[in-house]
């Protein structure tokens, strides 16, 4: 058990490209997925946070987990247990760099280091009154691994085998991160409608293709069945062109009324940066600031208080309003 | 007029340009922040020598790179730049020359702590140039300068070079060091697929930003 938290909240950390949430819970802290760079690093010193009781890593992308290596490298904080879906087809020199990290801990007995994450794990990772579901993937896909196929024969990916991790407290969901999951992996879902339902959605991929060929299709199922208010695109200015007009298009059309919050600004939406720093933004952390990158930056909730996501929709929109001659979000 | 940053009081700037019309043209935006150039016409002299005459005479300085070509000193403005900061003496390097000649500034990288383009010169960013260097000082980072302890794998060396990769920063990026920009205690340990540690700030965006101190090897 962790040190007891003086603020409980969830951030969704801007990290450029890639994703990375923060769980402040009451007896401790949970890390969902690491993108690159030492944004995440920052953020636990800038929160004064000294452990992270609990990292679980969606899939073995570099944008979701090179974050993990920069901080079990750096030493800044303890660290309680990581869990991860190994994933061989990868072969990669990053995997391997990673499992160097965690070796390094785990001979001095500083970690638990478990190379499997799936949905079995209920109630496992709770820090305190929020539940942590993990929802995805199967044993029997993540067993099949990628490269090989599922039982209708189509292709798995790593991808396809991301982690679905959804946030609830006292059975009221409260947001979903499902990695970067992809249509095989949507497909393969075995849970109840209920399950995956959720008030926010970090999107899948950041907006991008993820391998899926029928990507409007792919972003109406996943819709349909998330039912979400607030959709967050975790992105990085300038890197992969994220979110696709043609999924954030979308989810406007399949989502009446949705909330789009990207982390950064997207080229797409403005091809400038704005000129002074913007005032909309959280204190938090946000890898964009200093190169005033951001749009919504880091997004927070706070659990104590009725607030909802912050920064404020309002304060936020004025933003886009002024910064953003073509936002992807606003577009006819 | 002087300005006012943290506990520094700056009134006098040290200009160190090589080139009268560029010398010229710091003089006239230090003036336009009333701030007093202390115009360096040159020849310099050895580094060792000249930085005893600095302290008593600026409170910051302004500086260009390339100075020993044309004679005008017998040093480079990295290293003057450096060796300041490190003496908590605010200077900022105002040179083009960033990326073409990134080996040689990447062994000073750390203590300069801003570097501008020369078009980049104007009273704003000069002075916010200053913050930065005085933040550092006061143990304040940007997140773009924070040195982080992180792994760098070495992926391929010659008779130079050693070639690496910091899996924490961009993976996909293979980042070229000279020999000198690593420690002697680790040349030991550096073979292609070997694994060290160093503080590196890996919240940068570009590799030419990037520093590396304090190596550790097996």
């Amino acid at each position: 058990m962790g040190a007891i938290v003086a603020k409980r909240k969830l951030a969704i950390l801007d990290v450029g490209h890639g994703n990375c949430a923060v769980l402040q819970d009451s007896n401790g802290v949970v890390v969902i997925d690491a993108g690159p760079g030492n944004a995440l690093e920052m953020y636990l010193r800038e929160q004064e946070i000294r452990r992270v009781d609990v990292v679980l890593i969606s899939h073995a992308d570099q944008d979701h987990l090179g974050g993990l290596i920069a901080l079990l490298a750096s030493r800044a904080v303890e660290i309680g247990r990581v869990r991860l879906n190994t994933d061989s087809s990868k072969g990669s020199k990053i995997w391997d760099d990673l499992l160097y990290e965690l070796e390094l801990l785990d001979q001095d007995n500083r970690l638990d280091f478990q190379p499997f994450l799936t949905r079995e794990d209920k109630g496992a990772y709770d820090q305190g009154s929020i539940e942590i579901k993990v929802l995805a993937p199967s044993k029997y896909l993540a067993g099949r691994g990628p490269g090989s196929r599922d039982r209708h024969g189509r292709r798995i990916l790593t991808n396809s085998l991301s982690a679905v991790i959804r946030l609830s407290e006292k059975g009221i969901p409260l947001a979903l991160f499902p990695g970067d999951l992809d249509e095989v992996g949507l497909e393969n879902l075995d849970c109840s409608a209920d399950d995956l339902r959720a008030p926010l959605l970090v999107f899948p991929h950041h907006g991008g293709r993820a391998g899926t060929s029928e990507l409007k299709t792919f972003v109406r199922e996943l819709c349909d069945r998330v039912r979400p208010a607030k959709v967050i695109f975790s992105i990085g200015r300038g890197r992969y062109g994220t979110p696709l007009l043609e999924v954030v298009s979308a989810v406007r059309e399949h989502v009446e009324g949705v909330w789009i919050a990207c982390t950064q600004l997207s080229e797409h939406c403005a091809s400038e940066l704005p000129k002074v720093h913007p005032k909309h933004l959280n204190r938090e952390f946000a890898q964009g600031r200093e190169g005033r990158k951001c749009c919504a930056g880091t997004l927070v909730i706070d659990l104590d208080r009725a607030e909802g996501l912050l920064p404020i929709h309002g304060d936020h929109q004025a933003f886009i309003g002024l910064a953003a001659p073509s936002a992807l979000c606003r577009r006819v | 007029m002087s300005l006012q940053i943290a506990s520094h009081e700056i009134r006098h700037v040290l200009v160190v340009e090589d080139n009268p019309g560029a010398r010229e043209g710091y003089q006239y935006t230090l003036e336009d922040m009333d701030l007093e150039p202390v115009l360096e016409m040159g020849p310099l002299g050895s580094l060792d020598a000249y930085i005893s005459t600095v302290a008593g005479r600026c409170e910051a300085a302004i500086c260009d790179h390339h100075l020993k070509e044309s004679g005008y000193a017998g040093f480079n403005g990295a290293k003057l730049v450096a060796e300041m900061n490190s003496r908590r003496q605010p200077a900022v390097l105002c040179t083009a020359w960033e990326e073409a000649v990134v080996d040689e500034i990447r062994l000073f990288r750390k203590d300069i702590p801003c570097l501008l383009k020369p078009g980049e010169f104007d009273p704003e960013s000069f002075q916010r140039a200053l913050e930065v260097c005085i933040d550092e000082f006061r143990g304040h980072f940007q997140p773009s300068r924070y040195p982080s302890r992180t792994l760098v794998r070495v992926e391929a060396v010659d008779q130079d070079n050693v070639y690496v990769v910091l899996p924490g920063w961009n993976p996909q990026e293979v980042i070229r060091l000279t020999r000198a920009a690593i420690s002697p205690d680790v040349h030991l340990y550096i073979e292609a697929g070997a694994r060290l540690h160093a503080r590196v700030n890996i919240g940068a965006e570009r590799q030419d930003e990037l520093y590396f101190d304090q190596w550790e090897g097996k």
